[in-house]
């Protein structure tokens, strides 16, 4: 269970450029308040099935959300359910 | 008892000062806790003043609760733990000193059977909500700063989407203050079923607090 404070505060995004990595968004999901086991989180497991439970995949988008300074749409929300798919989803709709 | 300090050695000192009393830490007593209004669950607004006060007798009255996580629903009696424990329902972290003291929730078998009359509407119609902002003039008297709180939320996050909202976390860098009213802002939301803002106090942001859309017949 990782725990940190990084979610106080108003948006502010980070300033990385394109190529986004896989560690720079495991980075993130380390900082947030979870019960996922971050041991069987690889690149192309599902949150989910990491432990993850409806509030941490919420706070997980809520975070890239803010990171990166973009809304991710309901209808993608299917996209961005592993740290693979996060990163390929980022790297298509970042600037 | 995992404990993190801003300084390498403030644990070890920590644990030294502990002393004999580091065993009721480990095993605090359970709260006794009354269901409020027509309520049969616990809410954020019981939870959070018993975990305020567990800060206060086991550390000292400068220590607060920086943190309060809540998963599901829970209809029993709850009890707090400064161990990891795999099947608590929330986790929570108090702040005191340069120490941060991580715990977890864990309903127990025992049921509730006490209720404690509560009144939410007087505090929702002081609230006063523009686009996804809610604040108070004044603090509301009767009313602890967090159930201001969570009456901020319940009265703006209808804007979100129209579901029941179910308090889900905060995130304080300083205690809620009593004496000054409180303001909360939406700064994220996904999928209209999530939304996490500030709160601001006396014109200071000193946190982030968190609802979600609560299912019926599912953990949140």
């Amino acid at each position: 269970m990782s725990t940190a404070s990084s979610t106080i505060g108003t948006r502010q995004p980070r300033h990385e450029t394109r190529p986004i990595s896989s560690a720079q968004i495991r980075e993130v999901v380390i900082g947030l308040d979870t019960v996922i086991d971050l041991e069987q989180l690889s690149d192309h497991t599902r949150f989910v099935d990491a432990g993850a439970d409806s509030l941490d995949f919420f706070n997980i988008v809520a975070g890239i959300q803010e990171a990166y300074d973009l809304t991710i749409p309901d209808a993608d929300i299917e996209q961005v359910t592993t740290i693979q798919g996060m990163v390929a989803y980022l790297n298509q709709k970042l600037p | 008892m995992p404990t993190t300090g801003d300084d390498p050695g403030d644990d070890l000192n920590f644990l030294d000062r502990l002393g004999s009393d580091d065993a009721p830490l480990r095993a605090p007593a359970p709260f006794r806790l009354p269901f409020r209004g027509l309520r049969n669950y616990l809410h954020s607004t019981d939870l959070f003043p018993a975990l305020t006060s567990l800060a206060q007798q086991h550390f000292s009255p400068a220590a607060f609760v920086e943190s309060m996580v809540l998963r599901r629903p829970v209809t029993h009696q709850v009890r707090a733990s400064f161990v990891p424990e795999p099947k608590a329902f929330g986790t929570f972290r108090i702040r005191h000193l340069s120490q941060c003291i991580h715990g977890w929730l864990v309903e127990t078998g025992v049921p509730i059977s006490a209720r404690v009359p509560f009144d939410e509407q007087t505090a929702v119609s002081a609230a006063i909500c523009r686009r996804w902002f809610s604040c108070f003039h004044e603090p509301v008297q009767g009313y602890t700063a967090f159930e201001q709180l969570v009456v901020l939320m319940k009265v703006v996050s209808p804007q979100v989407g129209p579901h029941q909202w179910w308090f889900c976390r905060i995130e304080l860098s300083a205690p809620l203050s009593e004496s000054h009213p409180l303001s909360f802002a939406i700064r994220e939301t996904v999928s209209d079923r999530f939304l996490v803002g500030d709160i601001n106090q006396a014109h200071r942001l000193i946190g982030s607090a968190a609802s979600v859309a609560r299912n019926p017949g599912r953990n949140l």
